[in-house]
């Protein structure tokens, strides 16, 4: 059975070389070619290839947005992704829009033919050194952690804080720490802003749960 | 609203209740020198400037600081219409000079309440003017000097209600301080810096002279001709050091400035040639490779190939990492955490230090130079981490909440002295961090102490994002 394709890349010379490869496979039918992002989705909806090899980056609109538009309109059409970028934030990002395959463009050009009989078949392909343990593991490193609103305070900020839920005055804390009135004051401002703490029995309380200061 | 023009409002608001309050109690006391309706006009012009001055003025405040400011114009038109205009105890006697001052102040208050953008330039001027004809009575008071416009008699302007005008044209100046004349005075631009500096003094400087020298001729210390070249002499001294002040502060923010849009052409050079070595040289590459392929594949010998292709090979990962230094493509195309991430990946593999990476709210594109600023910053202090600080491990904090993008690198390594390593200028890159963060209206702060780790932290704020 043959398998129809539409190339996408915006590089003429890239492009070329790209029809050479897949020309010397016999069951492949090249239908389509674009070299600008725009034309990419309108022609795939018209031709309705099998599988749309895109180039990642390309003017116009770029590969991830084509891979998104494409999964919307035309989910039969398997999008295998050529790229420059080895790094799983963008493979990653690739396959969150619907993308089937990842090939870098620095691997064997075989490699391409290979993807391209994988996702017809219907299964994912990542080049090699990728592999979907190194994007789940990019992705849980992405994933946001809990990050305690205290780690997000200065050394400074942290004195103030604990000198304040002690009951000490700005000028008090500026004499003890050295700087200024007003700096205390502002100072004072932001770890209230940060720790989202609205009076001075709001910042007792945060330092007494945090054990910053203890009931003696 | 900036900070600055926010302050020069509050000068005005003020103003405006030092007005009310100076004027009832002078149309109360008669030891003020000012009949009653002066002064209640004063107190009236300082409820118009109080009501035009708020940073929102609603439309109710503002028709009534304009009809306020209206009633003060036509008082002085009324007054210059000679032996017209009301008399008595209650009234007084306007001078000519006090009631053109009161029409254009009048005037210039009307435009300012009535938030005419288009007359604010006008309004200004006006304000100015009568602010000159008030300093002049204001200087002359050492003194009689004669009347200004030869009309009438000089008689001489109670003195508070010279401090009350004087007050009142500030006011107005300051009321809209975005707007008209007063723009050029609240810029942010060097040329703002240095109007700032200069207007005051040049409005303070000749009168406190003029003062002292007219005072010293009437008590006889010096003659006029000693008085007059004192003045100018203390006058030329004056202007001098204010000349040096100014140019040292001009020629400061000037090479700020200079070093700041340094930085910014160095990452415009850095992202174009990325680009180019990327999308140009490295595409022509992956062609070249393809076609090395084709060949090997066609001709019954590939072995004189091999070479070849190992050579394109080599280039095409060279040009690529070659374009990853200058500066990662994913910044542009995915923002700051994909970029953050595989910073901390290639930096582990550099230099062995592991990096314990903590965000939140970082899901998501900011602005193009936060983006960069914050990259660039925990690039520069993982470097110091790994150049100094001995250490095996460094953590690293980054977080997007209440509009602030907050950047923290913490080592437990031998620490430092902070403004010694600000001195020390290339090597330890805090300056040019610091001028990172304060390209985006950011700031630095790093807390270390020798022997006892490192704290390094950034601080930006989020305007509008992408």
């Amino acid at each position: 059975m043959l398998t129809t394709i539409v190339l996408a890349d915006d590089h003429q010379v890239v492009l070329e070389g790209l029809k050479a490869l897949l020309a010397a496979e016999p069951d492949f039918r090249l239908v389509g070619e674009a070299s600008d992002g725009l034309r990419v989705v309108p022609l795939c909806v018209e031709l309705r290839p099998q599988v749309l090899v895109l180039d990642l980056m390309m003017p116009g609109l770029n590969g991830l947005e084509v891979t998104r538009q494409l999964k919307q309109r035309l989910p039969e059409t398997r999008v295998v992704v050529l790229s420059m970028h080895a790094s799983e934030a963008y493979v990653s990002e690739a396959l969150r829009g619907g993308a089937w395959a990842y090939v870098l463009k620095k691997s064997q050009a075989k490699e391409l033919v290979t993807a391209i009989r994988e996702v017809v078949a219907g299964r994912r392909y990542l080049s090699p050194p990728l592999s979907e343990q190194g994007i789940e593991s990019w992705q849980s490193k992405a994933r946001a952690a809990a990050l305690d609103p205290f780690e997000t305070l200065t050394q400074r900020e942290r004195e103030v804080l604990q000198l304040a839920a002690e009951g000490q005055t700005n000028v008090e804390i500026g004499e003890r720490l050295r700087i200024g009135k007003r700096t205390v004051e502002t100072h004072r401002a932001s770890l209230m802003r940060k720790l989202a703490l609205r009076s001075q029995a709001d910042l007792i309380r945060y330092a007494l749960r945090r054990g910053i200061i203890s009931v003696e | 609203m900036t900070a600055l023009a926010a302050r020069f409002q509050t000068c005005s608001r003020a103003a405006s209740v030092l007005l009310i309050a100076s004027g009832a109690v002078c149309a109360l006391v008669p030891a003020s020198g000012m009949a009653p309706s002066g002064a209640l006009a004063l107190a009236l012009a300082g409820l118009a400037l109080g009501l035009a001055s708020r940073p929102a003025p609603g439309r109710l405040g503002r028709s009534a600081a304009a009809v306020c400011a209206a009633a003060l114009m036509g008082a002085g038109v009324v007054a210059l219409i000679p032996h017209r205009g009301p008399s008595g105890a209650f009234f007084g006697r306007m001078e000519p000079d006090i009631a053109v001052s009161l029409i254009l102040a009048g005037g210039a208050l009307t435009a300012t309440a009535a938030g005419a953008r288009r007359l604010l330039l006008s309004a200004h001027l006006a304000a100015l003017a009568a602010l000159l004809l008030s300093l002049l009575a204001l200087s002359g008071y050492a003194d009689t000097v004669k009347g200004f416009f030869g009309l009438a008699a000089y008689r001489k302007m109670p003195w508070p209600a010279v401090i009350m005008f004087n007050l009142l044209c500030l006011g107005i100046l300051f009321a809209r301080p975005n707007e008209g004349l007063m723009k050029h005075v609240t810029s942010d631009g060097a040329g703002g810096v240095m109007a700032r500096r200069l207007l005051p003094a040049s409005l303070l400087i000749p009168l406190l002279l003029g003062v002292l020298a007219l005072q010293g001729h009437r008590v006889r210390v010096f003659n006029a001709t000693f008085g007059i070249s004192l003045l100018v002499v203390s006058s030329i001294v004056m202007f001098a050091i204010l000349t040096w002040l100014t140019y040292r502060a001009l020629d400061r923010s000037d090479r700020e400035r200079l070093r700041l849009a340094a930085i910014l052409l160095e990452e415009a050079e850095r992202r174009h040639l990325a680009r180019e070595l990327h999308d140009e040289i490295g595409q022509s590459l992956t062609a070249l490779k393809l076609r090395l392929e084709l060949l090997a594949r066609a001709s019954p010998d590939a072995a004189p190939v091999a070479p070849a292709q190992a050579l394109c090979d080599d280039l095409l990962s060279r040009v690529q990492s070659l374009s990853l230094d200058l500066r990662p493509a994913m910044l542009d195309d995915l923002g700051l955490l994909p970029a953050l991430l595989w910073l901390f990946e290639r930096y582990q593999g550099q230099t062995g230090v592991a990096v314990h990476f903590e965000h939140a709210g970082l899901d998501r594109r900011f602005a193009r130079e936060v983006e960069t600023a914050a990259f660039r910053i925990a690039q520069e202090a993982l470097t110091n981490v790994a150049r100094h600080a001995g250490v095996g491990e460094v953590s690293v904090r980054a977080w997007a909440r209440n509009g602030t993008l907050g950047l923290a690198i913490e080592d437990r390594g031998c620490g430092f002295v902070p403004a010694a390593a600000f001195e020390s200028g290339a090597s330890s890159g805090l300056s040019g961090m610091r001028e990172r963060a304060a390209l985006v209206g950011g700031q630095l702060t790093v807390e270390s102490a020798p022997g006892a780790g490192a704290r390094l932290s950034a601080e930006m704020p989020l305007r509008e994002d992408r």
